[in-house]
């Protein structure tokens, strides 16, 4: 009797197990054209046309015209015969935030933090990250991940059942509830976070063929995984594990595309002319670089944003809002004769830049120096009469009169 | 004897029960102009609103028609704002900064905070509250469940501390009916002489 009762519950167990399986043989869209999408799959890209909805109001889409004409280009070079074939249809928007992140939601959405794109120098180097992120569309990853999930817990429901049903089994059935539990979500989660090791090489794997085909140079992928490996090495000012800000998968990401070339060299299919247009590239996306400082000093992300900012200054040295920024983080990291040289040459290269001159105006006011306060206030104020903040300026003047 | 004691014994069970079951309710209706003290501040709470009752010493949360469709709150921050950094705001804190600076560092952190969706600065001035410089700050912001809020933020340096009178309301309707009561309450807020007594530095 005593051996009966496991036996049967094993079978019992198996056959829920089976009931509650869908199959995992989920095929790659490819040039045959052949993509036809299942209920469950409708299902998931309807949650996610929601949540598309949701993030696209949020506030946080940047705006960027001719930016976004430009990385939606470079999506279709990569992958609009795969679209055409398919007969689908991948979007690609530009998230506001410092953040080192991107991610393709099941439905073909693909998402770029602004954090990562200031950090990418040139075309081929964005086909990289869109070629990775659109292949977890076309490999259908997060319906994988979805399935292997609901595989698990139908497994774990039946084990729930089952032992539910004998009281000696108490404490494992509470422990199942509270896991199926933590796994509903998982695989939404995995398409913003990152997926497994091997979903992720796929993903390169795909990129680096994408690149290949539309003449990307692919050595570019690996030196921007290069840079990003650099940046991250102190990673105290990431706030989320995102796949390209957590150190080790960049470590993953940069092997797999040394034993790619590699390969590639060997079987002498290394594309001959490869572009990068880095001049284009950098006309494109100045504002954003400067935006992204901006925002990467607000959210209190020193490193990243000195690393920004001398990108900016480097590419732009007759512009002084590049030394403004420079000036702002330097004081606001409290180094204040630093912020001082640099606002004063935000001036040099040009006087008529209004925000160095109240930066300026606010350091001397702050040292008890308020006869030199009141000629930066003033200039900042002839320069924008109908400045925001011209109220606070003005009473730091007057304070000096009284 | 021996029955009487039992009667005894149960009389004081039911008593110590009973005791245990007396509840402070949450919220707490406000009536004669009821004081809110803090160290040196002092405000006078609007009557007929609700008042919780489960805050910290240093905090006011009253309500007039429920927590999600209005909310005026008072606190001061005796130790954030010692070099540490403005809570929630992740921007360094300097203790010199200028009301203007704070303010301007709030904005900062609500313009990339996520779960404020379409935020909008309307006003950031400088404001005069309780006789001390300060701040005026005016923004509109969507909550995750799409709820158009509206918030005032008045802000002040008291000494080290840092002190916020906050009313945040749906946009629709709520705000304008009770923004005349806010500002009585900011206008009537007292900052009293002294040293406000705070944790040891």
């Amino acid at each position: 009797m005593i051996k009966k009762i496991p036996l049967f519950l094993l079978l019992v167990i198996f056959c829920f197990a089976l009931c509650g399986c869908e199959t995992l043989n989920v095929k790659n869209m490819d040039k045959t054209g052949q993509f036809q999408k299942e209920d469950d799959e409708a299902r998931l890209w309807k949650r996610q046309d929601e949540f598309e909805e949701i993030i696209n109001t949020s506030g946080f889409i940047y705006q960027d015209e001719q930016l976004n004409n430009y990385v939606k280009g470079v999506l279709c070079k990569l992958t609009g015969e795969l679209e055409k074939c398919n007969n689908v249809n991948l979007r690609v928007y530009i998230i506001r935030d410092p953040e080192l992140n991107a991610f393709c939601l099941s439905n073909g959405a693909i998402y770029i933090h602004t954090g990562l794109l200031a950090n990418i120098d040139n075309e081929a180097q964005l086909a990289t990250i869109l070629g990775h992120e659109s292949a977890h569309f076309f490999n259908r990853h997060e319906l994988k991940a979805f399935r292997g999930i609901k595989n698990k817990t139908a497994f774990l429901s039946s084990l729930q059942i089952t032992l539910a049903g004998g009281s000696a089994f108490a404490g494992s059935y509470g422990s199942a509830v509270d896991l199926v539990n933590r796994l509903a979500g998982y695989s939404v989660a995995a398409s913003v976070y990152g997926y497994s090791r091997e979903v992720e090489r796929e993903a390169d794997k795909a990129a680096f063929e994408f690149m290949i085909v539309s003449g990307y140079d692919p050595a570019e992928a690996k030196k921007f995984f290069d840079t990003l490996y650099e940046l991250n090495k102190d990673e105290k000012e990431n706030k989320a594990p995102y796949l390209y800000q957590t150190h080790p998968r960049i470590k993953e990401r940069i092997d797999n595309f040394d034993g790619f070339i590699k390969k590639a060299s060997e079987e002498k299919r290394m594309p001959v002319f490869t572009a990068c247009n880095i001049k284009e590239h950098n006309r494109i996306t100045r504002q954003l670089l400067l935006d992204n400082c901006e925002l990467e000093i607000k959210a209190n992300k020193p490193k990243h944003a000195r690393r920004g900012i001398d990108k900016y200054v480097k590419l732009y040295p007759d512009d002084a809002e590049g030394y403004y920024l420079s000036g702002t983080l330097y004081l606001a990291e409290g180094k204040n004769d630093e912020a001082q040289k640099e606002l004063k040459k935000s001036i040099e290269v040009n006087p008529r830049y209004p925000e160095s001159h109240r930066a300026l105006g606010m350091m001397y006011y702050k040292k008890g120096d308020k006869q030199l306060a009141e000629v930066e206030f003033r200039k900042y104020l002839e320069l924008v009469p109908d400045a925001k903040d011209k109220d606070y300026i003005r009473r730091y003047i007057d304070e000096k009169k009284q | 004897m021996r029955r009487n004691s039992k009667v005894v014994f149960v009389l004081a069970a039911l008593a110590l029960f009973v005791s245990g079951c007396v509840s402070v309710q949450p919220w707490q209706l406000t009536q004669n102009s009821q004081k809110w003290k803090y160290a040196n501040l002092e405000a006078t709470i609007p009557d007929g609103w609700m008042r919780m009752n489960y805050m910290a010493q240093n905090m006011l949360l009253i309500t007039k028609d429920g927590e999600s469709l209005q909310t005026i709150m008072v606190f001061m921050n005796d130790t954030q704002y010692k070099g540490k950094g403005l809570s929630p705001e992740k921007k360094k804190a300097e203790k010199d900064m200028l009301p203007q600076e704070i303010a301007d560092s709030i904005i900062d952190a609500m313009s990339i905070d996520q779960t404020k969706k379409n935020f909008k600065a309307l006003e950031n001035s400088p404001a005069v509250i309780g006789g001390q410089d300060g701040f005026k700050i005016d923004y509109t912001y969507s909550t995750q469940d799409n709820l158009k809020t509206r918030c005032v933020e008045y802000g002040f340096k008291n000494n080290d501390s840092l002190c916020m009178i906050k009313y945040d309301a749906a946009a629709q309707y709520y705000f304008d009916k009770d923004i005349a009561v806010f500002e009585k309450l900011v206008s009537d807020l007292k900052v009293l002489p002294g040293k406000p007594k705070g944790k040891k530095k």
